[in-house]
């Protein structure tokens, strides 16, 4: 790009003309006490609860303490961001309360908390913006959850359906997959007009990095924003990280659109807010978190909602993700979380070293939302597998003993043995929903009983390849009227039949 | 003359003390308590950086 003087020339003599001198007024304090990012500051008279304050060398905090001779400030900024305060120095009111950039040009964007690009891309043009703490929507600008959100990911969409407006817990050991789960659930909103932010919390660098390149792979950063608040930012920051993502996703279902957020992950949140209230002198509660950690993650999680026509009917759906410690999910903040959000999506450890991918322990497993949130055809398919998955680990600890087993029971042992099998699925690699409903068809009607167990998943890569070759009209039938009518169930079946000729051939 | 507007102003009595301190550039900045009146130049330099900063091109 060319630079032209004379045209900024004109722009600053422009500025300046419209500069006028006044004399402002400016509450101050001053720092008494400083250390670990937390400042006490004596002054400061009137200053509202999660105000701006300004340090010397333009160093921003947030006020999170209010007492009755002092306030308790958080500084941010990258490493150590206190070590140039002092006792002393002079702390200005800003008479604002934190706010981010939202809107458009945010899609694509990786930023900081306090809504700064931390990706390269040049500043965002944006003259929106939105206060990080807001009020949830009230009860009766509400309308009940009643559009499905597809994750694309087969065990999900036909068990633990979630809807567009609706609160989904990811809750699991380290290493068992809930991030990848979330990832495929943005990659598979492309196309579907949901715009999707991921929030991540006190993770590192690397893997955030890892996280957008897959995004960028698929195509999916065009619709989505990364806050990036890393275990290297301060507490202050890690805190503040999912307001900040919520309030951009909240802009999106403001006016009228549907937004997903995933919250990645509500642990480190928890234990971020942890540290500040400790180092704030907060007094300490059950596993030393402060008395309000409950508040902090549920003033967040109830600000997703499915609006009402009136305001445009848009939505925002929440999928926060919380990290448990050996399988327990009856500490403080995985309890906490689940009471929170209408239901779970629990993985587990050992069904993932097991083979069982995504690892999804269907028993422990609900969305409170239910039927509602699903497509009609997915529906009518998807009843049966609940039943015939939790028939079959019922049987299977009972088979464990040795014990004889009659003919019925050998054949719900061979039918659950191949839904596991067919709810297997890779990773990065969603499905539409037509796909979703055939197969899963194809397995409650008995198709998979009697072909090997290993070859569940050829079967299913062939089925694909073969309807779209040969019946693409089944799959048009089923995403467009959304429901398996007598018509499509015929032909889907047929198809079937010579499928699995030419399979076992 | 400063003193006595100022005096006027605010309504109370009250005592001041006065320091130079270069560091202002020009003008006058007033100190009442946990509140800053600001009129000094460097004040005003500020001002004018952050506003040209935020200047749309």
């Amino acid at each position: 790009m060319e630079i032209r003087h004379d045209e900024i020339t004109s722009i600053i003599r422009k500025e300046l003309e419209k500069y006028k001198v006044e004399m402002r007024t400016d509450e101050v304090g001053t720092v008494i006490q400083v250390g670990d990012a937390i400042a006490r500051v004596y002054g400061l008279d009137d200053v509202m609860m999660g105000e701006l304050v300004k340090f010397p060398e333009d160093v921003m905090g947030i006020v999170l303490n209010l007492e009755e001779d002092n306030v308790g400030v958080a500084i941010f900024g990258p490493d150590n961001p206190d070590r140039n305060i002092k006792e002393g120095d002079i702390v200005t009111r800003t008479g604002e309360v934190a706010r981010v950039p939202v809107g458009k040009s945010l899609l694509g964007r990786v930023i900081d908390p306090l809504g700064k690009p931390l990706d390269g891309k040049g500043p965002i043009h944006t003259d929106k913006y939105r206060p990080l703490e807001a009020n949830s929507p009230a009860i009766l600008d509400r309308q009940p959850v009643k559009e499905s959100l597809q994750t694309g990911i087969k065990a999900i969409d036909a068990m633990i359906p979630i809807g567009k407006g609706q609160r989904e817990l990811i809750i699991g050991d380290r290493q068992t997959g809930k991030t990848a789960l979330a990832i495929d659930a943005i990659i598979n909103q492309k196309g579907k007009n949901v715009k999707c932010v991921y929030v991540a919390i006190g993770q590192r660098v690397s893997n955030v990095v890892s996280v957008a390149t897959v995004l960028e792979k698929y195509g999916a950063m065009e619709y989505t924003t990364i806050v990036l608040a890393s275990s290297l930012s301060t507490a202050s920051l890690q805190f503040l990280a999912p307001y900040t993502g919520c309030a951009v996703g909240e802009e999106f279902m403001y006016s009228g659109e549907n937004a997903l957020i995933i919250y990645d992950d509500l642990s480190k949140h928890a234990q971020a807010y942890r540290q500040l209230s400790l180092l704030l002198r907060r007094p300490p509660g059950r596993e030393a978190y402060p008395g309000d950690v409950f508040y902090i993650h549920s003033r967040l999680l109830e600000r997703a909602a499915k609006l009402n026509d009136k305001l445009g009917g848009g939505s925002l759906t929440a999928i926060p993700i919380v990290e448990t410690q050996a399988g327990d999910i009856t500490s403080y903040v995985p309890t906490n979380v689940i009471s929170i959000t209408d239901g779970q999506i629990y993985l587990e450890s050992s069904l993932f070293y097991s083979g069982i991918r995504p690892a999804i322990n269907v028993g422990l497993s609900v969305s409170r939302v239910g039927g509602k949130a699903q497509s009609k055809a997915m529906r009518q398919v998807s009843g049966k597998i609940r039943l015939d998955l939790a028939q079959y680990n019922e049987l299977l600890m009972f088979t464990q003993f040795g014990a004889e087993v009659d003919k019925t029971t050998q054949a719900q042992l061979m039918r659950g043995e191949r839904m596991v099998e067919a709810l297997k699925q890779d990773v990065y690699s969603p499905l539409p929903m037509a796909r979703q409903v055939m197969f899963i068809y194809a397995g409650i009607k008995g198709y998979l009983d009697d072909i090997p167990t290993q070859t569940v998943r050829k079967f299913e890569a062939k089925l694909y390849e073969f309807i779209e070759s040969h019946y693409p009209e089944i799959e048009k039938e089923i995403e467009g009227k959304q429901v398996l009518d007598e018509a499509v169930a015929g032909s889907l079946e047929n198809a079937l039949v010579k499928f699995k000729e030419k399979f076992v051939k | 003359m400063i003193r006595d507007r100022i005096a006027g102003k605010i309504g109370k009595k009250m005592n001041f003390f006065t320091r130079y301190d270069p560091s202002l550039l020009g003008g006058v900045q007033l100190v009442i308590g946990n509140t800053v009146m600001d009129g000094s130049v460097k004040r005003r330099i500020e001002d004018l950086r952050a506003r040209l900063m935020k200047a749309r091109v």
